[in-house]
């Protein structure tokens, strides 16, 4: 033993000794009722869908690669005799995450009055945001969401950073365009920024992300089964092709086409008879089947967000259908471009004008019933 | 080091070491036929000059070489040891007498062993199966008594004396550093103490690279790596501790004793959730804060007859732990806070040997202990754009809640003509938990009352002079804590649903051993079946049993829903473990052990995790069984104070897998790969003044990664440990 020499160590006792817990956060004030700021723009309420739909598309002929459950006589014959030819949806599993996702976005639009049935309050907004963002929710997906459409980036998205993302922003759509569209109407909301307009981009940024799941899970099927399920999901908000549309992309077009609607339902049933034909039980491999399952997908979701956008386009003196066609027009631009590029150039020139009076409904209805004809 | 008995001739060192409720004592035998063991169950111990040598990170670092302990790491700032298949709840650990677990340990592997400092540690002695009947619950599958560094009685005629010490380590993998300055003290000859501080420091951990998935060939989803493929996202920590000893000798062999430890965890990735699987880069899960402050103050030693050696505890204990998810590319934080204050007195006496004929003596082990834990919990949003914050109206456990736990045991040890001994013991006590109402859903309050009883009856035979035949019965016990009862939260990607309407889970084990000791030689091999019943497992559950309320979304939204139920068919664990010590000379010394364990239970059925299919069996593999493992171990000592070695790790692939397995992205597709890792190691001690160690890891550079964790182990790199006495 020795006389002590150093008390160098005594600090280090003193800062564990005193490591103090750190106080719960406390809020800076407020309350969920706060009216907020601002207030200039537009606040009046008003239903973005509020108008007579325009008479469906004529119904097409269904190419002879499509599957077609819903023709009873047509078993075994386009795809070979599968689980789906019943025309029912038979999930893969009982439980479907999904579901309850579709179901939040149905209560955000509630929350921020989609339908025009109220103006919503900062305090709405700041519920409906805490609904989005609950773990494993509606945002954890859009963060992830990549738009399989566009090529590859370098790596994932989901190994990027935010910054990196944003280098690829087609490809990256989650980060890099829905998630600071919806970061952004949820802030202004909340400060009750032209409320009307930001409850309408939230909607057109939350469509806009069902849209590129539905075609993301149905390939994604090919590796993870259940995504099946969540395309099914990302189309009727559930399982049940015979049951009212609860969520999804079909609850907007079955009363504008009640075809287009079956149409995106065979789209999910070719998808779910092709993993029941290609190895059901593991990775699918049959590339030509997928394929095929692809572009009857691809078709029925754009001619569904077409369906979106022709029939608000019907309706522009209400701001949030204006804001909507706006975003979702963009959204179509690249399958508009692939299929008639002049006619693309013309619909994204009424779309990008500044005053909704100033736009040529007719002509861009025209486009495009032109670009997207067939479910 | 109370108890030390030395004998004369000093061929063979032999360690045997006997334990009561946690007390210890330590006898060395030197001699060239040693006492062939009277060893009545499966125990090891580490010791101090093995934590030196093997330069650990961590305390559960620490056991990697244990004979039937695997050490799981969910991430790089924790640790949990699996015994016998079990582990989390099911494993306690006990530190210095004193329990750590208390009613918030979750069924999953958890990391409070982690929050023991290893610097402060004096030994840990590791028990191989159920051990309630001197525990109490929670000791199912084993329990980790670890001992602090006690102060040591003064040297006759000291007036006042000091001895600072310092201990530096060094990780070149993660950057690691950890530091450790303590004083020793003696004032007259009754009075010592050691007052000791420290701070440890890791960046992000270097590995090997990433393990394969046996299924496709693919990297498994977690841990994800920084550009350069090695470096592991999610892992790094910082720690400060500070604690001290006191001694107080009222005799020469009854101490009164008070001590108080400070351990400070900051800003621990859950690596496996940092980022989540499928998550962006910058989605993070950290343990903020997870601390433990230990205060007791208690009685050791001689009291007579009754109680020749008593080991008396009075502690108070808070943990505290904070954590947030972060996601900033949405400007939100899920945040919550959970701590448990638990006061706890506990008391175990070991009788005198009394003589009940010739050559056949009786000696008795008695005590009890009750601990009482209290609640705190909260759980809120944040948004960091706003700094707008929602507390929400409970945390994952609900505030104010108390658990009470406790009981008294008693057990005999009967001793037949130093050939035969015979145990017999028991516990009987009850459990209690309360729990207000759940102001979300407005699930009623509840006041529950579990009796519980343990036992065993062990015994071994001295067949030959250097072989014992030894084996037992045991039933021990976890009664359902606040966590099973009430904990609504999310577990990574699956989501807990709170359960009210559970009892205890009981578990008998049937163990044989046969242990031979020659000179140079000492085998153990150890065989046991555990049947757990009424066990407390996970069932998947449907989205529409989802709680109302505001965790509801988050609920239907995970990937799998589950609660913990008691298991309506037994759960059968069983397996084998080896242990061997050769040393043929003085200077040199092999070890090695081995571990099989193999695991099923009932099939809860139900959902099944999103993207798995439902297994149509009616037992399945238990989840997260350690694969088929083992260690070797060499030492040569030369030119009197140094010493080289290597050491080996290595462990099968595990491919049997449960369903939650199989969702578990922890576990790569198809299994755990198996591995074999060499580290090299090699020392200078000189005396106490200068101990240096280092060890070369994983000397051939391979990925690896143990079962069930969330990180993988460390790249080719060297530990060094130092510590001078002055």
């Amino acid at each position: 033993m020795k006389r002590l020499t150093s008390l160098w160590f005594v600090p280090a006792v003193v800062v564990a000794a005193m490591g103090c817990e750190t106080d719960d956060p406390m809020s800076p004030g407020g309350s969920l009722n706060d009216a907020g700021t601002g207030g200039d723009g537009d606040t009046r309420a008003c239903d973005p869908d509020g108008v007579t739909a325009l008479a469906p598309p004529p119904a097409c002929a269904i190419g002879p690669t499509e599957y077609t459950p819903r023709d009873a006589t047509s078993a075994g014959k386009r795809f070979a005799a599968c689980i789906s030819d019943d025309n029912a949806y038979h999930p893969f599993q009982a439980d479907v995450p999904s579901n309850a996702r579709l179901a939040a976005i149905a209560s955000i639009g509630q929350m921020l009055g989609w339908n025009g049935s109220k103006v919503a309050t900062p305090a709405d907004f700041v519920q409906a945001r805490l609904l989005y963002t609950q773990p494993e929710g509606v945002d954890s997906r859009v963060q992830r969401r990549e738009d399989i459409h566009y090529p590859e980036a370098p790596k994932l998205c989901r190994d990027m950073t935010a910054e990196e993302a944003m280098q690829y922003p087609d490809r990256c759509v989650g980060p890099a365009k829905i998630i600071p569209m919806l970061n952004d109407a949820f802030d202004k909301g909340q400060k009750g920024v032209d409320p009307v307009i930001q409850a309408a981009r939230v909607e057109a940024a939350l469509i806009w992300f069902m849209f590129v799941s539905y075609y993301k899970e149905g390939l994604g099927c090919q590796v993870e089964l259940n995504q099946c399920d969540s395309t099914s999901a990302y189309w009727g908000g559930n399982q049940d092709r015979t049951a009212a549309p609860t969520g999804g992309l079909g609850r907007y077009i079955k009363s504008l086409s009640p075809e287009a609607y079956e149409r995106g339902w065979d789209a999910v049933l070719a998808m779910r008879c092709w993993r029941d034909l290609d190895n059901p039980s593991g990775v699918g491999s049959n590339t030509e089947l997928m394929n095929r399952v692809g572009v009857q997908l691809d078709r029925a979701g754009d001619h569904a967000l077409a369906l979106i956008v022709r029939h608000r386009l019907q309706n522009l003196g209400c701001g949030p259908a204006w804001e909507t066609v706006k975003i979702l027009g963009g959204v179509l631009d690249r399958a508009a471009t692939a299929a008639d590029a002049a006619t693309a150039t013309l619909l994204r020139a009424e779309l990008a004008k500044a005053d909704p009076t100033t736009v040529d409904v007719s002509a861009a209805t025209a486009a495009l019933e032109k670009l997207f004809p067939c479910p | 080091m109370a108890g030390r008995v030395v004998g004369t001739s000093a061929v063979v060192v032999m360690l045997i070491t006997t334990t009561i409720a946690g007390a210890q004592s330590e006898v060395v035998i030197r001699g060239e036929a040693p006492a062939a063991s009277t060893e009545t169950r499966a125990r090891s111990k580490v010791t101090r000059s093995d934590i030196d040598e093997r330069v650990p990170r961590s305390a559960p670092d620490a056991l990697k070489f244990e004979p039937g302990v695997f050490v799981q790491q969910t991430s790089h700032g924790q640790g949990s040891p699996f015994i016998r298949g079990r582990y989390g709840t099911r494993v306690l650990i006990v530190y210095d007498g004193v329990r750590l677990n208390n009613s918030t340990f979750r069924q999953g592997p958890n990391q409070y062993l982690f929050t023991l400092d290893t610097q402060t540690i004096r030994s840990i002695e590791v028990i191989r199966g159920g051990a309630s009947t001197l525990f109490g619950t929670d000791a199912l599958g084993g329990a980790i008594l670890a001992n602090s560094l006690l102060p040591e009685m003064p040297e006759p005629g000291t007036t006042v004396a000091w001895e600072p010490r310092m201990r530096a380590q060094y990780h070149q993998a993660d950057e690691g550093t950890a530091l450790r300055g303590q004083v020793a003290a003696t004032v007259g000859d009754r009075f010592s103490t050691i007052v000791g501080g420290g701070y440890a420091n890791a960046e992000l951990l270097r590995s090997a690279g990433s393990v394969r998935n046996p299924a496709n060939g693919a990297k498994p989803e977690v841990p994800r790596f920084a550009a350069d493929g090695v470096t592991q996202l999610g892992t790094g920590y910082t720690i400060a501790t500070g604690d001290i000893a006191t001694r107080y000798w009222l005799a020469p062999n009854v101490t009164l004793m008070a001590a108080a430890n400070v351990f400070r965890q900051y800003d621990t990735p859950r690596t496996d959730q940092c980022p989540p699987a499928f998550g962006l880069l910058d989605d993070c899960t950290m343990i903020e804060e997870q601390f433990r402050t230990l205060v007791y103050a208690g009685l050791d030693g001689d009291l007579g007859t009754w109680a020749r050696r008593s080991r008396v505890r009075l502690s108070f204990q808070r943990q505290h732990e904070r954590r947030v998810r972060t996601r900033p590319i949405s400007y939100v934080e899920n945040g919550g806070r959970d701590d448990v204050d638990t006061i706890g007195l506990s008391a175990s006496f070991e009788t005198d040997a009394t003589s009940l004929g010739r050559a056949v003596n009786l000696r008795g082990h008695w005590g009890g202990d009750v601990y009482r834990d209290s609640l705190g919990s909260a759980a809120w949003t944040r948004f960091t754009d706003t700094g707008r914050l929602f507390p929400y109206e409970r945390g994952q456990y609900l505030e104010g809640s108390s658990y009470l736990t406790g009981g008294a045991f008693a057990r005999g040890e009967l001793r037949i003509s130093d050939r035969i001994t015979i145990a017999l013991g028991g516990r009987t006590g009850a459990t209690r938990a309360i729990a207000p109402t759940d102001p979300e859903t407005t699930a009623a309050a509840f006041d529950r009352t579990w009796l519980t009883t343990a036992g065993e009856a062990r015994s071994s035979f001295r067949v030959l002079p250097w072989l014992t035949l030894s084996g037992g019965f045991d039933r021990s016990f976890r009664a359902p804590n606040l966590d099973d009862l009430t904990s609504r939260q999310q577990t990574g990607p699956g989501f807990q649903i709170d359960n009210r309407a559970l009892g205890p889970e009981t578990q008998v084990t049937t163990e044989v051993g046969v242990v031979a000791d020659f000179p140079q030689i000492h085998a153990e091999v150890w065989a046991f079946r555990s049947v757990l019943y009424d066990g407390l497992e996970r069932a998947a559950r449907s989205i529409g049993e989802c709680p109302a309320g505001p965790s509801s979304e988050a609920c239907a939204s995970s990937w799998s829903r589950f609660q913990v139920v008691n298991a309506p068919g037994p759960a059968f664990i069983h397996g084998v473990e080896t242990a061997l010590r050769f040393r043929p000379a003085d200077f040199f010394r092999i070890q090695t052990t081995f571990a099989w364990t193999h695991g099923e239970g009932p099939n809860l059925g139900g959902a099944v995790p999103w993207g798995q299919f439902p297994d149509p069996n009616p037992r399945v593999p238990i989840s997260r069984i350690a694969p088929t493992n083992g260690s070797l171990e060499t030492r040569w000592s030369f030119l009197g104070s140094f010493y080289a070695g290597w050491a080996l790790r290595w462990a099968f692939a595990q491919n049997r897998l449960s369903v939650s397995d199989r969702a578990d992205y922890r576990i790569p597709n198809g299994g755990t790969p198996g591995f074999a890792i060499f580290d090299v190691r090699a020392g200078y001690r000189l005396r106490r003044s200068i101990i240096l160690n280092v060890v070369l890891e994983n000397l051939m550079n391979r990925p690896y990664r143990t079962h069930g964790s969330g990180v993988n182990g460390a790249a080719r790199s060297i530990s060094v440990g130092l510590e001078i006495g002055l």
